[in-house]
């Protein structure tokens, strides 16, 4: 396999809707059509020419400052730029003349006399007419183009040289002495990151790229992206790794093992090494996008933590025995089956792990439904999105989003709820931007004031910051507002949805007690802002909701669910680009997990196991007959262990001792546990209590699928072999055969052909088909055999859209006097959930201990000082961190994250829980905040982790 | 046996949510989600607790539980 390079086509596509908007020119006597609009150099790349360029290049708009792209128009006069020229009807074009010859190279030489020599021989850049910095400096690549082989000015006029590199971030380095001043940098940082932390300061010969104010990259606005890095045609930025390992040799298309966006990588290789990661332009999620994490954050794979051998032991007391796999599986085997023959079959289960692919999550269930026989398997999702899976199947009649992520495109309203995406969904963030820097409206809902609400070249046109835990009274007066103000889409509502169900939720939702003005006592909302942003959203042609886990953490999470799916409908939200309701999901596979029937009311499909025809389906496939009851869900298991009629378990890539609420409930329950099996890649905090460990293996070792939040599903396909020797899915399969079920794959691929038989959605999915078009959206199937970008087109998945009436049930957590405040939890940017992966990368150097946000007033009261340690008291638990004081939090409400164990934010979250799904209330509890004398638990420095740049 | 607090507390948040509804339709409501995801054990375990005395059920909840008793809750 070689470097795959990906064309560069110089500017950006432009969209043609209809065939009147193309134009045809002629490029060199080479006929080629293109969207009007369209420049020169694109239609000349896509006529298979390539014309010299330094400052364009097809993620950015153009910008004419280089003057290499020179051509000749007949007709014009001149030699315009072609990066700026657009098509025009029949235009003739000259890309080569001695004229243009000579005016590239005299350009290409004065860039070159201030331009390190050895650039050239860096062997990090990429060549001309292709992205990415695969080859050699552009500038040198161009300078070989346009014949120039001598500097006639030599090296010694005045240049830059001697400038000092800029080292301050972890993954990358700017060289101002390889900077050509194109300013692709600053303009990937403007138009795709949306960051603006980048400038080009100074004037003529003096011009630099300088970050923010004349700072370090480390101490700007800078967000570690990558998008600058990726755009600048010289060695000038520059991942370390790939000035540590030399450039790569080949590529692996991959996915990215972070959040639920679910970018497309090119793992960039030389021999077994990864160099780097480099985000695709063809992923259909991220367009050539990355954040932090997914372009920078992976080298725990390789970290010194990970554990690559079986272990077992008879005690959690005992120390760990390394023994082999046989072993290993043969010793679970056993002791499940002993415990299921002294306590009953249903006496044992599982949790499958969103961070694993489908085909690992789906031979889990499998081993719980079939080998285990019952169906005690539940999943992560169970805390983060059952309730996105209860509320839209009832009222829509699917588990999933409705949109692509380039739906927000059309977007003209955008009402973001609960969400953080700058944070939690950075590369959907950077899209979103794009739209609202385009002139789309946004609605905040959320208590903490987000950057999105304001940021650079981005306002919100209205903040509801309401109480934590009134989500259900909001939506209430949303959906009030357009009930009683005539803003319901009549037209939508009389063909798409049930008129009885609506009819019954109009009246609901008219009555006095869901209007703004009576909300406002329960949200904290003045009613006019309330009033305001529901007409906003009521009125746009095209008006889309997302919402994260500040929707769906609380104890209506699955009301507000449907109270979202109601106002969508009621408005004609729903069925076209541009509107919908969308999930942002947490974890990359969260949506794959469930889809893979990880629920224990649910074969996968979303299908109940009470349901005969489904289970059949099953039962003849896997040859086993199957339990007919909905099995435990986590928290039940938890109970259950407590009260000794749960006894056996196997967590897969999770840990719930530190990311399930009431962590001290939690670890009581593992500790009464007989057997724990725990496979993943470290001795996470839930090992502590395991007799069984399995290693697991990285997203860069495995051989599969993940389904983003779009419900797309992308291979991940290995870069090398499991380095603990076995896939994951063949562990399970050879836990199950030990148990007398017999399993067995040769590879991943036929898990992914047994989805497909028994699941009708997944039906069209097929390995072979994924690696032809690259992705695919579910449901792929023969009535969608390229999968549905856009669901509920023309019709419901259920038939009609069915309303379901929303009353606000208040949460049983409430303040009290011994409890003022409350606290919310949510993650940062560079951090990624319990923090297993990315507290072993660097990212540790941007946030490298979880922090309590408080607002003045409430710290002055307490007499909190910034950076002071606090006690963090809640009625299950207490815990301390370090304080910092935020006018972003409104007063009486406290804010932290929870990647770090040793800061225990679970320690103080309690076991409520969303009424239908059980997902916790995470968002909502109740806490004091002290001063106190004792000091957080520090984490090690990453010097002292062994922490390498990578 | 789960704790009968947290099946009681369970119970009762489902039918606070569903309390709107006319009564026979608030138990039906609630017998229906308890049937599809609740696992036969904590249902069991649910018809025992009222057997009980069942003193911390809200009204609709108690019904609902009753309710639970026809048909699939077989000790
Ligand atoms: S890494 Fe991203 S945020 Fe930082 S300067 Fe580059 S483009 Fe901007
Ligand atoms: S963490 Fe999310 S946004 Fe970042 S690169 Fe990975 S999938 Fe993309
Ligand atoms: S590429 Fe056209 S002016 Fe630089």
């Amino acid at each position: 396999m070689t470097l795959l390079r990906e064309p560069d086509y110089g500017t950006p596509a432009r969209p043609a809707a209809v065939d009147a908007e193309r134009v045809t020119v002629h490029v060199d006597g080479i006929r080629v059509s293109v969207p009007a609009g369209t420049s020169v150099m694109r239609a000349a790349a896509l006529a298979g020419v390539d014309i010299p360029k330094l400052c364009a290049t097809d993620s950015l708009e153009p910008f004419g400052s280089c003057r290499l792209c020179l051509v000749e128009i007949e007709g014009r006069k001149g030699a315009p730029a072609s990066c700026t020229t657009p098509c025009g009807p029949d235009m003739v074009v000259a890309t080569h003349s001695p004229r243009l010859a000579r005016l590239r190279r005299g350009v290409t030489e004065l860039y070159l006399s201030d331009h390190p020599q050895d650039c050239l021989t860096s062997g990090v850049h990429g060549v001309d007419g292709e992205d990415g910095k695969d080859g050699e400096c552009e500038l040198h690549g161009i300078a070989a183009t346009v014949g120039l082989t001598d500097v006639r000015y030599g090296f010694e006029g005045k240049n830059h040289l001697d400038a000092v590199k800029d080292e301050s971030n972890p993954y990358f380095t700017f060289d101002p002495a390889a900077c050509i001043a194109c300013s692709r940098c600053v303009r990937a940082c403007d138009e795709v990151q949306g960051t603006f932390a980048l400038t080009i300061a100074g004037r003529g010969f003096g011009s630099m790229v300088s970050a923010s104010a004349g700072e370090s990259f480390m101490a700007s606005e800078c967000v570690s992206c990558g998008a600058c890095v990726q755009a600048c045609p010289t060695s000038a930025l520059t991942e370390k790794t790939v000035i540590e390992l030399g450039p790569p040799n080949r590529t692996v298309l991959t996915t990215c093992a972070y959040c639920g966006v679910g970018c497309s990588f090119k793992a960039e290789m030389r021999g077994d090494e990864v160099v780097r990661m480099v985000p695709a332009k063809s992923g259909g999620a991220n367009e050539g996008h990355s954040c932090v994490k997914g372009r920078f954050a992976w080298g725990y794979a390789s970290h010194r933590d990970r554990q690559l051998s079986p272990m077992v032991r008879e005690s959690i007391n005992d120390e760990w025995r390394p023994v082999s796999w046989d072993e290993a599986i043969a010793y679970a085997a056993s002791r499940l089956k002993a415990i299921q023959a002294e306590h009953g079959v249903r006496s044992i289960g599982g949790i499958t792990s969103s961070r694993c692919t489908n085909e690992e999550v789906f031979v889990v269930q499998k081993m719980i439904r079939a080998a285990f026989g019952n169906n005690n398997v539940d999943t992560c999702a169970r805390v983060c999105h059952s309730p996105t899976g209860y509320g839209l199947s009832q009222t829509f009649g699917t588990s999933a989003g409705t949109q692509d992520f380039k739906s927000v495109e059309q977007a003209d309203v955008i009402l973001l709820i609960g969400a953080n995406p700058t944070d939690g969904h950075p590369v959907f963030a950077s899209r979103m931007k794009q739209r609202l820097r385009k002139g789309a409206a946004l609605v905040v809902v959320d208590p903490r004031r987000i950057d999105l609400v304001r940021s650079p070249h981005v306002e919100a046109a209205h903040h509801l910051q309401l109480q934590p835990g009134t989500n259900v009274a909001m939506v209430n007066a949303f959906g009030h507002v357009v009930v009683t103000e005539g803003l319901v889409d009549r037209d939508f509502v009389a063909q798409r949805c049930e008129d009885d169900s609506f009819a019954q939720w109009e009246e609901f939702i008219a009555r006095p007690e869901n209007s703004p003005e009576a909300t406002e006592q329960i949200t904290g909302v003045p009613a006019e802002q309330v009033r305001a942003a529901a007409r906003l959203y009521a009125t746009a042609p095209n008006a889309a909701i997302y919402y994260g886990l500040g929707v769906t953490e609380h104890s209506q999470g699955s009301t507000m669910v449907m109270g979202m799916a109601n106002l969508a409908m009621a408005t004609g939200n729903i069925g076209r680009e541009g509107v919908g309701i969308n999930p942002l999901r947490g974890q990359n596979n969260v949506q794959g997990s469930c889809d893979m029937g990880s629920f224990p009311h649910e074969l996968p499909g979303y299908r109940h196991v009470g349901d005969d025809t489904v289970r059949e389906v099953f039962e003849q496939v896997w040859a086993r007959t199957l339990d007919a009851e909905p099995g435990l869900r986590i928290p039940n298991m938890l109970d259950a262990a407590i009260a000794g009629s749960y006894r056996g378990m196997f967590i897969q890539g999770e840990d719930i001792a530190q990311s399930d609420p009431n962590v001290k409930h939690v670890k009581a329950a593992l500790a009464s546990l007989e057997l724990l099996i725990v496979q993943d890649l470290f001795l996470n905090e839930t090992a502590a209590f395991a007799h069984v460990f399995l290693p697991g293996t990285s997203f860069l070792e495995k051989d599969g699928t993940f389904t983003n939040a779009e419900r797309r599903i992308n291979r991940v396909r290995p870069v090398m072999e499991p380095r603990c020797g076995k896939q994951e899915w063949q562990v399970a399969c050879e836990l199950a055969t030990a148990m007398g079920y017999p399993m067995h794959y040769d590879r991943g691929s036929q898990i992914m052909d047994e989805i497909a038989a028994t699941t009708p959605t997944f039906a069209g999915v097929s390995f072979a088909k994924l690696d032809e078009v690259g992705s695919l959206q579910w449901p792929c199937n023969d009535s969608a055999p390229d999968g549905t970008p856009t669901m509920h087109v023309g019709g419901f998945v259920r038939g009609k859209g069915h309303f379901v009436d929303t009353p606000f049930v208040a949460t049983d957590e409430r303040t009290s006097r011994k409890f003022p405040l409350i606290l919310t939890t949510g993650r940062i940017l560079s951090q990624y959930n319990v923090g297993a992966q990315t507290r072993r990368t660097l990212n540790v150097q941007w946030h490298g201990e979880d922090i309590l946000e408080i607002h003045p007033h409430d710290a002055e009261e307490r007499g909190i000082v910034d950076g002071a340690a606090v006690a963090i008291i809640s009625r299950v638990g207490q815990t301390v961190l370090r304080a910092k004081i935020a006018d972003r939090m409104p007063q009486g409400v406290v804010y932290t994250t929870f990647h770090y164990p040793s800061s225990g934010a679970n320690i103080v979250t309690t076991d409520y829980s969303d009424w239908a799904t059980n997902c916790p209330e995470y968002k909502v509890t109740a806490v004091q905040i002290a001063p106190t004398s004792q000091e957080p638990v520090s984490e090690q420095a990453p010097q002292e982790l062994g922490m390498v740049p990578r | 046996m789960s704790d009968p607090a947290t099946l009681v507390r369970m119970v009762n948040q489902i039918a606070a949510n569903v309390a709107h509804h006319p009564h026979d339709q608030a138990v039906a409501e609630i017998t229906k989600h308890l049937r599809a995801t609740w696992p036969l054990s904590m249902r069991v375990d649910l018809v025992a607790y009222v057997d009980g005395g069942g003193l911390d059920l809200t009204p609709l909840a108690a019904d609902a539980a009753e309710q639970l008793r026809v048909g699939d809750a077989k000790p």
